[in-house]
């Protein structure tokens, strides 16, 4: 590809190189032509016209040297000398042609020889004058002629020359036209090759680019050339080859995938089912249990309320039982206390009367210290109130001095304040009335003590005033009461003493029925005794039934637990499958757009 | 270091020997200032000493009709009628029945003897002016010039108060005192 794209500007270039030449050429041709105008036809001409002038000039000499008869003929010899330099410098042109100027100044030559003498004749009035004479003009009309020729001659080549440049300009411009056209029609036909020979590949190579794209992998890519694009195209075969391979084995996969799914779901759905099942079987069977266990619920419990009445009864009986024991013991106690209490009412009786007599003499003592308290009682009152008038004397006393320290004070408090009007003058003063101050604070603060002091002692005084009052009030109470109480004992005792012996008699007959009830009593502790064993036996028994049944009770229990956690293991399998039946679902409708996907390709693959 | 303490005047040598001149005797700074120093409501106050005339117990307080009122009533002060302001009704504090502390301060003001209520008299102070520091203006009316500031004292704050202004009572100022304690705390 490069070397063709290569090709075209090495065409351009030719093309102009060849035009280059052509030009070259052409004005070379041109060049010379011109020369050879410009160096002989040129001069040429100019000295055909000078040679014209010289005869003339010449033949007008001699005319004038014979018309003046004087036979000097100088004047023409000067001309035709200027003839013969003229024609001799034409010689020296190597463009001009000498044979031909020789032929001419020869032919001159003779004219002027003729002419000179025949005007020498016409001078010399020599007959015959006529003919040499139309010799001479004859002679002269030739060279005249000869010139003529010469010049028309070179007018001729003149003429030709520029007719061969004309003609070679329209030779070279037709010569440059052809090669131009004809490079140019070359430029133009290897370029629509070479763009052929480029975008034909391209285009297939897109073509078939975008049947890739559409996901058509069918038909081959023709590979023709062997450049950059060949490469290209080859390149996409290649990669055409293995999507397809690709593709193939993707959309095998896929249905493989899609199968594995189909048949996992189907096998999902059937373990959901069993697992269903399985769940509604075990949630069955719990709800069995469970009503099983609750029915054995249902029987310990009322075991339990049997043990319960049966404990109950046993307490009762246990408790009857003891009871009577214990009223048994009672009696014997009873009796024992009975006998006891005879005893001590005989004993109790006999001392009665001693206390009796004691009591009436502390009676007597009690009334004589009641009058000696009240009477003491009074002195302390006596001597209590005398301090607390003397304290109250005090406090007067001390609160006439603090006010009189209250008042000195003020006084200060004033001195001070007309010292410190007064200024410098009063400095003195201030001192000793801040002194006085000092003074009536410090008394102010004594009488204060003393007064605390003195308000404490009243206090005191008053508190011990209350306090012997209340005392010797108590005192005097407590004296009074017992004597009354004494004055009480002493008629209990009396009665007392009455009634001891009727006691004695009474603790007589008691003894005897204390006998009695303890006697029958004994006989039903034996009778209760037996009935508890009984009870006892009953209570074994219920409490071995309680025992079974809540055994099976916690039997049930467990079966129902256990039952339980198989219907929550059948639960999650439920749900396990659940989720793996929508994850095998998901799974399939992955596959199925997979293979939607892999059908998009069409191709090769799908044979 | 012996001297003969003799002749008619030994007395004087004897005390120009003890080097006491009374050049270094104790003397009180000039430039303190004195201070009456009392009490209303359990707090100190003081007025200056310049404008007091004299302190007097509080006798028998006869009303007056028609009477401004913050003041009590008037006493008899020497065969002379003395005016008596209750200073707590004038501070806007809570009145109190006078007891054997309440003292009356005859402030000669104006050309008048006027007496004013308080609770009690400590003493006269005197107060260095450096000491002495403004009322916080934000707790106080452009009325409340009778202060003339504060001042600490062992402890505690003792408001001076000027004795002319202190008589000068304003419309809405009876409230003040309220709330400069309420600041002080």
């Amino acid at each position: 590809m490069a070397k063709k794209t290569v090709l075209m500007p090495i065409l351009a270039g030719a093309g102009f190189l060849i035009t280059l030449v052509v030009v070259q050429v052409s004005g070379s041709t041109n060049e010379q032509l011109i020369t050879s105008v410009e160096n002989g036809s040129v001069p040429a001409m100019q000295l055909a016209m000078r040679l014209q002038d010289d005869l003339l000039h010449v033949q007008r000499a001699l005319e004038d040297a014979v018309a003046a008869g004087h036979g000097k003929l100088e004047t023409a010899d000067a001309v035709r000398d200027r003839f013969i330099t003229d024609v001799r410098s034409g010689r020296a042109n190597a463009a001009l042609n000498p044979a031909q100027l020789q032929l001419l100044e020869d032919h001159f030559q003779q004219y002027y020889s003729l002419a000179r003498r025949t005007s020498e004749q016409i001078m010399a009035g020599t007959e015959n004058r006529q003919a040499s004479l139309d010799e001479m003009t004859a002679m002269y009309n030739t060279t005249h002629k000869r010139l003529d020729d010469y010049e028309l001659q070179q007018k001729q080549l003149l003429t030709d020359s520029f007719a061969a440049v004309r003609q070679n300009n329209v030779r070279s411009k037709v010569a440059m036209a052809t090669v131009l056209v004809i490079s140019l029609a070359l430029l133009i036909f290897v370029s629509v090759v070479v763009i052929r020979s480029i975008t034909a590949p391209i285009a297939r190579a897109v073509e078939t680019a975008n049947r890739l794209a559409a996901g058509d992998l069918t038909g081959d890519i023709e590979v023709t050339s062997s450049d950059e694009l060949g490469m290209l195209l080859r390149a996409m075969q290649g990669m055409l080859i293995s999507l397809r391979s690709m593709i193939g084995g993707l959309r095998g996969a896929a249905v493989r995938v899609s199968q594995s799914a189909g048949e996992i779901s189907g096998a999902s759905l059937q373990i959901a089912k069993g697992a269903q099942s399985q769940s509604t079987a075990s949630d069955e069977a719990s709800s069995t249990m469970v009503e099983m266990a609750s029915q054995i619920e249902n029987v310990a419990r009322s075991t339990q309320t049997l043990a319960s009445t049966v404990d109950e009864t046993s307490s009762v009986i246990h408790e009857l039982g003891s009871s009577i024991e214990q009223v048994a013991r009672n009696a014997d106690a009873l009796l024992a206390s009975a006998e006891q209490t005879s005893h001590t009412v005989g004993a109790m009786a006999a001392s009665i009367a001693g206390v009796a007599e004691k009591v009436e003499s502390v009676d007597a003592t009690s009334r004589e210290a009641a009058g000696v308290a009240k009477s003491g009682s009074q002195q302390i009152s006596d001597v209590i109130n005398g301090i607390d008038k003397n304290a109250r004397d005090v406090g007067r006393i001390v609160s006439v001095i603090s006010d009189i320290a209250d008042q000195t004070n003020l006084l200060a408090l004033n001195a001070a304040i007309e010292a410190a009007r007064a200024g410098d003058a009063g400095r003195g003063f201030a001192v000793v009335a801040d002194e006085i101050r000092r003074l009536a604070e410090r008394s102010v603060k004594s009488t204060r003590e003393i007064g605390d002091f003195v308000s404490r002692v009243k206090k005191d005084t008053e508190h011990a005033v209350t306090l012997s009052r209340s005392v010797l009030q108590q005192i005097t109470d407590s004296v009074a009461s017992t004597t009354a109480l004494i004055g009480e004992v002493r008629q209990s005792t009396r009665e007392q003493r009455a009634g001891a012996s009727e006691v004695l008699t009474t603790a007589e007959n008691m003894r005897s029925i204390a006998r009695i009830v303890a006697m029958a009593s004994s006989e039903q502790a034996h009778g209760a005794s037996e009935m508890m064993k009984a009870v006892e036996a009953m209570n074994q028994m219920t409490q071995q039934v309680a025992h079974t049944t809540s055994e099976q009770k916690r039997g049930g229990d467990l079966i129902v637990r256990t039952i339980e956690q198989i219907a929550t293991v059948a639960q999650q399998n439920v749900d396990a499958t659940h989720s793996l039946a929508g994850e095998t679902e998901s799974l399939a409708r992955e596959a199925a757009s997979l293979q939607s996907l892999a059908e998009s390709f069409s191709g090769e693959a799908a044979a | 270091m012996t001297t003969d303490f003799s002749g008619p005047d030994r007395v004087f040598a004897f005390a120009d020997s003890l080097g006491i001149s009374d050049e270094e005797a104790p003397v009180i700074e000039e430039t303190t200032i004195p201070w009456v120093v009392f009490m209303l409501t359990g707090e100190w106050y003081a007025l200056p000493v310049d404008a007091v005339q004299e302190i007097i117990r509080v006798g028998e307080i006869t009303r007056v009709p028609d009477a401004p009122s913050v003041v009590r009533g008037v006493v008899n002060l020497r065969g002379r009628v003395l005016p008596v302001v209750d200073l707590r009704v004038r501070l806007g504090l809570p009145a109190a029945e006078p007891d054997k502390n309440t003292r009356i301060v005859v402030l000669p003001t104006r050309g008048r003897w006027i007496g004013v209520l308080v609770d009690a008299v400590k003493r006269i102070e005197r107060f260095r002016p450096s000491d002495v520091r403004p009322v916080p203006s934000d707790v106080l009316s452009e009325r409340s010039d009778y202060f003339r500031g504060v001042v600490q004292k062992d402890d505690r704050l003792v408001v001076l108060l000027d004795a002319e202004h202190v008589l000068l009572v304003h419309e809405g100022e009876m409230t003040n005192m309220n709330q400069i304690r309420v600041t002080e705390q």
